[in-house]
Order: C-alpha cells, then structure tokens, then sequence
C-alpha cells in the first residue's frame, strides 16, 4: 500500500487553493447520527440509510462539526458517501427512474454520482488543508488512501482530480488502462449483442459480431462497413490496445503486486491474440490473487484462462481453470455456466449438470447467486473490485 | 453487500492448488442422443404412436431407435426478467433517443404470464422459479408444489428494490436448465423477458448450442426491447429468440391477445410429446452440427423437434 508516501507539493497547493466553504443546512444532527453508527456501530446499516436518502437530498447533509473540531467525522463522511453512492447504483437504482420517467437519462448516472460525490469532493479538500495546516500525516495519508480508492470507480471529472494529483502513480496508471482496454470496445470473438451502458460504449452498439456462422470473411466486411475504426493501421483495436498494454506494464514495474493490473495485462494480450503471454499473466495473477486472497482478481484470472484453453481447444485446461474459478467464488455464475457448456460440447452432461448443482446448492438462504465480476468488468470501465477498496478503508476511520 | 459476502465464502479455496481440482470426464465422441419430439395435426397433439411411426436420421444417415417414450408430464422451469429494462421500461434504455418511442414496462405482464403458466401445470408436473437481474436468484427448485411457487411469483410482482443494470439472460436461461434436465418430464425453460442481454460471460449462440446439445426445451414470452438506436441494436443477429429456435421451443409475444390459449395449447403438447433416443452410428465423428430430421411413417401429422445438435467445443 503507497498510503504513507507523502504527497506531492503541488497537489496540496492546488487543493488549499480550491473552495472549501460548505453552506449551512438542515439534517446535520441526522447525518452526524449516521456518520456516529459508520465510525461506531453497523457501518453496513449506516451505508444501506445513507444510500436509502438517494441522489435528491444527500448533498444538502453535513457533519454536524467543523473540520476543526472532529476531522476524522470528516474522513469517515467521505467514505461513507462514496460507500454509499456504490450502493445505491448496484441496490436502489430503480428507485430513481420510478419517481422521474422522462428525464431519468443515462446521464443522469453522473448526476448521481455528483449528489454523492461533490460533497465528499469539497469535504476532502477541506479536510488535507487541514491535514496539511496541522501536520496530520495519519490524515494526510488517508485521504490519500481515499482518493486512490475513489478514482477507480467514479465520476470523470473527480477521475481527472485524482489523477492529477496523483500522475504517475501505479493506481492511477491501472485506472487510466482500464479506460484505454474499455475504450477498445468489446472482444469481436465473443461480443453480445447489446454489451454496455456507458456513452463511451454508444459507437460499438451497431456491431453484428455475434452471428452464430461467424467467419474472418465476414467480421471484415462488417467492421469494415459499419466501424472503419475498428481496424486501423495499428492493428485490430486502433491504439487503444497499445496505450493499454504500455500503461498496464508501467503500472507494474511501479508496483508488480498490482495485481488487477496484471489481470487486465493478461486480457488485453488475449485480446490481440498472443496467448501465451495473457496465459503466462493470467497464471502468475492467479498465483499472486491466491496468496494476496483477492478472490474477485484470482476468480476472473481462472476464468479467462478457462476461456483461452477453451479457445485453444485445450478441454482439460479450460475445465480446470473453471473449476479453479468455481473454487474461489463458489456462487459466481459465468464460470459454472462455462463448465456446464464445455461439458456438454465434450459428451459429459452428468459432471456439467453436476457444476451447477453444486452452484445452486450454494447459493445463500436467500437463493442469491453472486453478481458475477466478469459482468462488471465487461460493462464498466470502473474495477470489478471497487467495492471491496472502500471498505477495506473503514478500519482508517473506524472507533472500536 | 451479498456479493461481497459471497466471494469471500470463496477465500479459503484461493489456497488450494489448481492441479488439485478435479478435471472431469470428457468422451472423445458422441453417446446417446436424446431428441424431444412433438407431433401435432389439425385436432391437436398426435398420441399412441411408437418406434415404427417414426424414423430418425442424424446427417442424413438413418438410426436405430433405442428408444421412445411419452413421459406424460413436463417440468418446467420459469426464468423471469427482473432487469432494469423490463421493469422501468421506456424509462431507462431509450435515453440516447431524443425523442424515445413509449414503451411500458414489460415486468407486470411478465409476472401476470409466469402465474397463468403455473396454473396450467397438471398434479404431477413440477416447476422452479428463478429472477436474474443484477444477480440470478434461485426461488424454487422443480417441485409440485405450485402453490407454493404461485405465491413467490406473486410476492415478486410488488417488490421495487433489487434491480441492478445487469441482465445476464443466457447465463439465467442455463441455470433454469439445470433445474429441469434431470428431472421426470419434458424439461422445458420458459424465458419471460425482453431478450437484452448486457452480463452473460457466456454468448447466446453458445447458450443455444449447448441446450440443443442437452436436448432442453427453451421457450421464451418476449415483451417490447426498449433499447437501441436500430432494430439491431437490442437484438442482433442472434437474440435469445434465437435460443427457442434452435432447441426446438416457440417464441410468444406477451402482447399477443390470445396468448393464455396459445400457452395451454403449447403445454398440452410439450406433455404429450415424445422422447427419442439413439446412438449415432455410420455419422461422421466432427466437430460441429449435426442435422436431425425426423420423419413420420404412417402416421399424417406436423413434427416438432430441435434442429440438430453441436458437438465439439461451442465458443
């Protein structure tokens, strides 16, 4: 963790330089109780409430202190309206859309993410002006922390902010390659028909490359036709595969514990087809996820190496990469449905029905299987493993 | 939070070594092959017949039948579309579009259609229930205890929360296939959705051909995509419809105004089918589809069954 590096002179000039005012409101003493049970009791129920107010009203709420007076208030605030607005769109992003028909847009996303965010954005200005005027370096360090963990799932222009402050550093390298392998578009290979949401994803909607009679032949024609982009005199994915791979590996020469980064290295070789080395990095991922035990990261690198020996035509591999997958994430859907189609592709319905029985036994007492994490990496520019960043931050603010 | 949960439920097997899972079986060719045969004329399902009555070719090379059976029941599994696009309708995925076309919600029709199939089950055919929509959530296993899942469907039909922008379609298809394929009866997946599919590792065609392989019915009721600049945009060149099509099941539009006759019409002929099973001989070992047709000897009537079948690997 590079939390307790100290930050760079510039960024702290351009933060005590930036508005920190907040204006008075109601709801203070209600939130304060809020931010009491996030610091003090169930912080789990403190996000659920907090998330539960939604985008309409929750940039009108305030600790009921000043920076001065009880800046860990403060810390613990940001985090849980970042934690919060994580919430709200993975559980209570219906609710929105029931109240406003017409106007509930796509981009109404980033308005969300502005309710939620533009507090924290002026509480965390404020709060390293304070940290910086009085010498907190505990503090200093967690909003660094706080930033870091915030870019990689957030609105763009608080994107921009943290890299900027923070340009160079291997988080920040690993969110800027995220955005350049997102902006690739989706793997022609295996692309679904209707495969985003974000406006970014607008120009790869028209691609017809799911024909169950696929040939080269034929991908060039419609790529041709209909994305002159798509395949350009650097190869397949434009530019963006390049500036992928070059900030992925930058990333990991400053930090080869990095190892979503690594992940993601591994995907985009796979996606312009050299193999043996998204195998190697997938293997090593798997390897590093294991002994690190970050199971979204070691889930998704057995389940693309599962995909790439299938691929391959290595049976055996894929269905041992799935059932390496299945291992680590017992209730995660896409690699027990993988299986399952492997196995019946290969003659051995029994053990695929078997996987998924097995899948279904583990689903909780409420039936619930997992959202899978390759869905949000698919659909996402933002990391599949935001949610576990934030609250692998609480202990920072925590009052045990 | 039951995501997070979940995977960490995963973190004592991130020690475990990967040379140390099992690898399974896999056959170099194809064993028995099981086909589900509907056979129908004018006055309905066509019953009472046997082997002689019918005459099997896998890629035009005729095959002995092992077996026919009419299993009588079918179990059925409802895989219903909680996704954002169905519930919110018009609301959420037509916002590129300056001006989007209406499009009402699909969601409580959808629920209306899952509880009308309920009630046209008889005594002894069984049914599971399962959502997907940010997760795909188990309700019930197969069982014949329709009241039971009647009242899951109608406790669906007024929750609000839960809707997440993911729809895994194909992956939520597949698992309503596990609940049905060893089941006594014609295993059927009845898909109630609007087919847009943003989640799935898995692609539609590669869903389509395994369930084909598997010999599993899916049958979908559609309401309005809501998405998309074009006609191509929610559906493409292979839609979950095409998933029906290519294992031998129909395709329902839930606006249609005789959709309830239409079900009791299908249901009565999924119980009366027939199950056909072989083992492909003098066929050609490959990797790919393998056409079957099936011809009526005797007998005057309409056949309905899966086109054929994939072997080898499907992605």
């Amino acid at each position: 963790m590079s939390s307790m590096r100290p930050w760079p002179l510039a960024a702290i000039v351009s933060l005590l330089l930036l508005p920190a005012g907040l204006p008075a409101e109601t709801g203070r003493q209600d939130y304060q109780a809020l931010i009491d049970e996030y610091r003090r009791g169930d912080a789990e129920a403190a996000v659920t409430k907090l998330a539960a107010i939604g985008p309409d009203n929750i940039d009108r709420l305030r600790p009921a202190t000043s920076v001065e007076q009880s800046p860990w208030d403060w810390a613990a605030s940001i985090l849980l309206r970042t934690e919060a607005k994580h919430r709200y769109f993975y559980t209570h992003f219906g609710w929105s859309f029931l109240r406003a028909p017409r106007s509930q847009t796509i981009d109404s996303w980033n308005r969300v993410r502005d309710r939620f965010e533009g507090p924290s954005l002026r509480e965390v200005r404020a709060l390293v002006g304070h940290a910086v005027r009085t010498g907190d370096e505990r503090l200093q360090a967690y909003c660094r922390a706080w930033y870091i963990a915030a870019l990689h799932g957030s609105a763009r222009k608080f994107f921009i902010e943290s890299r900027d402050l923070f340009r160079g550093e291997p988080e920040v390298l690993l969110a800027r390659g995220r955005y350049l392998e997102f902006w690739m578009g989706p793997d022609p290979r295996y692309v679904r028909h209707y495969s985003g949401w974000a406006m970014d994803w607008g120009r790869y909607f028209e691609f017809h490359l799911d024909a169950p009679e696929w040939n080269e032949e034929e991908r060039d024609v419609w790529v041709a036709w209909e994305t002159p982009w798509f395949r350009t005199v650097h190869g397949t994915f434009g530019t963006w595969a390049r500036r992928a791979l070059e900030t992925y590996r930058e990333a990991l020469d400053a930090d080869p514990d990095l190892t979503e980064a690594r992940l993601r290295l591994g995907r985009v070789l796979y996606l312009v087809s050299r193999h043996g080395d998204a195998l190697g990095e997938f293997e090593r991922t798997l390897a590093d996820a294991r002994t690190r035990r970050e199971v979204g990261t070691a889930y998704l690198a057995a389940l693309f190496a599962g995909q790439l020996h299938e691929f391959e035509g290595r049976t055996i591999e894929a269905a041992a990469s799935y059932r390496a997958a299945i291992a680590v994430c017992p209730s995660c859907p896409s690699a027990p449905v993988a299986l399952l189609s492997l196995y019946l592709a290969s003659g051995g319905d029994a053990e695929g029905w078997q996987a998924m029985d097995t899948l279904l036994r583990d689903a909780g007492d409420d039936g619930n299987l997992a959202t899978d994490p390759s869905a949000t990496y698919v659909i996402f520019p933002g990391s599949f493993l935001q949610g576990q960043r934030y609250v692998a931050l609480r202990p920072w603010v925590r009052v045990e | 939070m039951k995501g997070v949960a979940a995977l960490a439920v995963g973190t004592m097997a991130l020690v475990m070594p990967l040379g140390a899972q099992q690898q399974g079986v896999f056959r170099a060719g194809v064993e028995g092959v099981r086909i589900d045969v509907i056979v129908t004329d004018d006055d309905g399902p066509v019953q009472g017949l046997t082997s002689p009555h019918f005459e099997v070719y896998d890629a035009g090379v005729r095959q002995a039948i092992e077996s026919i059976e009419t299993p009588g029941t079918m179990a059925l599994a409802l895989v219903l579309d909680r996704s954002a696009s169905v519930r919110f309708g018009t609301r959420v995925v037509r916002a590129f579009e300056p001006d989007p076309p209406s499009v009402p919600p699909g969601w409580p029709t959808l629920v209306d259609y899952a509880g009308r199939m309920l009630s046209l089950l008889g005594p002894d055919d069984e049914a599971g229930l399962l959502t997907f929509g940010g997760r795909i959530v188990l309700h019930a296993r197969a069982t014949r205890d329709h009241d039971g899942i009647r009242g899951q469907v109608e406790a669906l039909a007024n929750t609000v929360q839960g809707t997440e922008p993911f729809s895994p379609v194909a992956e939520a298809v597949m698992t309503g296939a596990s609940l049905v394929a060893n089941r006594p009866g014609r295993p059927v997946v009845a898909l109630l959705s609007d087919g847009i599919d943003t989640a799935s590792w898995l692609t539609t065609a590669t869903a389509a051909r395994a369930l084909q392989r598997a010999g599993i019915t899916v049958d979908m009721v559609s309401v309005p995509r809501t998405g998309g600049h074009s006609e191509g945009f929610a559906g493409g060149p292979y839609p979950p419809e095409l998933i029906a099509e290519a294992t031998g099941g129909r395709q329902f539009e839930a606006s249609s105004p005789d959709l309830a006759e239409q079900l009791a019409t299908r249901f009565a002929e999924l119980r009366s089918s027939y199950v056909i099973t072989y083992t492909p001989k003098g066929v050609e070992e490959i990797e790919g589809f393998h056409e079957v047709e099936i011809r009526l000897v005797g007998v005057k009537g309409r056949v309905q069954a899966r086109p054929g079948y994939f072997t080898g690997a499907g992605r």
